[in-house]
């Protein structure tokens, strides 16, 4: 068994990573893309990783930085009326999800998947590590560096959130039958 | 809460939230790794070189294994499998120490490729030929070539450098242009050029500086990048010996207020500086010297090779964009003082890239500049974008002194490719663009 650093991380984490960043970005070769920079930064820094939290977590840590550089060049090169790119207070706009992507997809999820595109940033990657990553809250609050308080606030301000855009949807299907 | 017959519940969305399709990477492992070794800013990591040092144990322990059993038909089958998939990636390894080293044509001789093979220990034994060595190198060469542009390409846009270097320009040159901005402030731009774009549109001879702003200027969309229309300048610039005129219109934009003239020499600071003219001189249409309202003399020429030495700050646009830019075009006549106060905020427009907490001593030896944090810096502790621009603008300060920087006592060896260890390089141009 090979057990550098690459291996162990990938053998343990690298589905769980790649899921995290392409439900962010929704644009499968982007994704490929942020996950090659998780690992540039994760095999550059490896030796500075003071082990205070699970590798899990840093890993993740790592992946949710490098999403949010993407949004903020992003936001830059769309020339958003931005003087920070604020990825706690704005949207997390991602592309169109690739078709062999949506054929997975229930209509449902698929409505889930385009109310979280209207949710805040913080909001989206909340509700990506609690239940599609199944992350704990001790973990999610880890790896965003906050309070576990701020995550369970901030699921229940999502999930919220997303009944309403949901349900808003729901009314409108039913004026249309 | 009462529900309705059609009522979105918790329960329900809990369930769809719960149920979300896996979404898996189509990619194999190898894959995966074959591209790391590509990147460059991994050319020395430990770490990825463990990574590929375990497949090769993996094979020597199979082949010593084989010297102790007599051969079996099974034992040599698996071996060989093992040997078909490792290729790839200890292809990559020559490669990306090649495409380093020397040219990529040294690895593509095939006869050195059969000649490594003869000498490369026990690979006889296993069943593929040396033809199919070669083949299965060729091949994968092709696959290197068409990853590393993937990678050089995806490197390029993932990168949080902001400069222009020297490895930036193997086939390209720099045109050097200030923008004005919102606030009447000039922004020195970097763009660069394919050398192939700049023989085309000079098929004769290589063009002056002149020709290139002529020629490029007019090309740079400046409202759609958030600047002011401000190039090419009104009236007619002409070169006079080793000096640039700048014939300006009886009335024009550059002369209505202080504020605006100082923008417009800055421009033409940031556009003419580096080029062959030394000075720029303002005249009128009949050839008597322009005089600017501010001033109660004709003026005299400007000079454009004296060496101004700033600091640089950021400034950040209304629209997003950042950039790193002289602040407040102060001088400095050394490069201790212009590196130390870059922590001071002077005014509202340009921002320190040096956060307050950060406290650093700076030396100047021989070879250039040296700041040493006073605790040791850990930056992956700051947002990454900040701690690129907080080096970068250090850097070109030093550049602005025509010295190279080392950063002491930082935590990481090396940074955005930047090798910490060692004095980095003198960047060409701030505020890094391609030319449209």
């Amino acid at each position: 068994m090979n057990d550098s650093v690459f291996h162990r991380l990938y053998d343990a984490y690298h589905q769980d990573v790649f899921q995290f960043l392409i439900y962010l970005v929704k644009n499968r070769t982007l994704a490929e893309d942020l996950a090659h920079e998780v690992y540039v930064r994760v095999l550059r820094s490896y030796d500075q990783f003071a082990g205070n939290s699970s590798e899990k977590t840093w890993l993740f840590a790592i992946a949710k930085n490098v999403a949010i550089d993407h949004f903020r060049k992003q936001a830059v090169r769309q020339k958003h009326s931005l003087d920070f790119f604020d990825w706690e207070t704005e949207q997390l706009h991602s592309t169109t999800p690739s078709p062999e992507d949506v054929l997975q997809a229930s209509d449902e999820f698929m409505q889930v998947q385009s109310a979280l595109e209207h949710c805040t940033g913080d909001q989206k990657m909340v509700i990506i590590m609690r239940y599609f990553q199944d992350l704990s809250i001790a973990e999610t609050a880890q790896i965003l560096d906050w309070t576990e308080a701020k995550v369970k606030t901030t699921q229940h301000r999502a999930i919220k959130f997303l009944r309403q855009q949901l349900q808003q949807v729901r009314e409108q299907e039913a004026k249309w039958q | 809460m009462a529900m309705t017959h059609n009522q979105f519940d918790d329960d329900q969305l809990e369930h769809l939230l719960n149920n979300a399709p896996k979404l898996s990477d189509r990619r194999s492992k190898e894959e995966i790794l074959n591209r790391l070794l590509t990147d460059a800013r991994l050319q020395d990591n430990a770490h990825l070189q463990g990574a590929i040092q375990q497949p090769i144990d993996d094979e020597i322990t199979a082949q010593e294994q084989q010297h102790g059993n007599p051969p079996q038909q099974e034992s040599t089958e698996t071996a060989t499998k093992k040997k078909v998939h490792k290729w790839p990636i200890f292809m990559s390894v020559a490669a990306v120490f090649a495409l380093t080293v020397f040219t990529g044509s040294t690895l593509l001789n095939h006869n050195d490729t059969k000649i490594d093979q003869a000498n490369a220990p026990e690979t006889s034994q296993y069943s593929i030929s040396p033809d199919d060595h070669v083949a299965k190198s060729s091949i994968n060469h092709d696959k290197m070539m068409e990853s590393n542009n993937i990678v050089a390409e995806h490197s390029r846009i993932m990168s949080l450098r902001s400069s222009v270097y020297e490895e930036d320009l193997t086939d390209a040159v720099v045109f050097h242009i200030g923008l004005a901005n919102r606030d009447k402030k000039s922004v020195p731009m970097t763009y660069i050029i394919p050398n192939e774009r700049v023989a085309t549109d000079f098929p004769k001879k290589k063009p002056t500086t002149l020709q290139m702003y002529e020629k490029y200027a007019p090309q740079i969309d400046e409202k759609a990048n958030g600047f002011t229309n401000y190039h090419p300048y009104k009236g007619e610039l002409k070169e006079k010996g080793d000096k640039l005129v700048h014939v300006l219109p009886k009335k024009n934009d550059y002369d209505v207020a202080s504020a605006d003239t100082k923008e417009y020499l800055d421009t033409l600071q940031d556009t003419f500086s580096d080029s062959e003219y030394k000075d720029v001189e303002f005249e009128n249409s009949d050839g008597t010297a322009y005089k600017f309202s501010k001033d109660e003399e004709p003026s005299k020429s400007m000079t454009l090779t004296s060496a101004n030495h700033f600091n640089y700050y950021l400034y950040k646009d209304e629209n997003g964009a950042e950039y790193l830019s002289p602040d407040t075009r102060k001088t400095f006549s050394t490069v201790t003082e212009a590196l130390t106060v870059m922590r001071n905020k002077n005014d509202d427009v340009y921002v320190p890239v040096v956060p307050e907490n950060i406290t650093y001593s700076v030396k100047e030896v021989a070879e250039g500049v040296i700041v040493t944090f006073d605790e040791p810096l850990d930056l992956t502790t700051m947002d990454t974008v900040r701690a690129t621009q907080m080096i970068e603008a250090m850097m070109l300060t030093a550049a602005s002194f025509e010295q190279q920087i080392r950063l002491d006592n930082v935590v990481q060896e090396s940074w955005e490719g930047f090798d910490l260890k060692n004095f980095l390089p003198k960047p060409v141009g701030a505020n890094k663009r391609y030319m449209p």
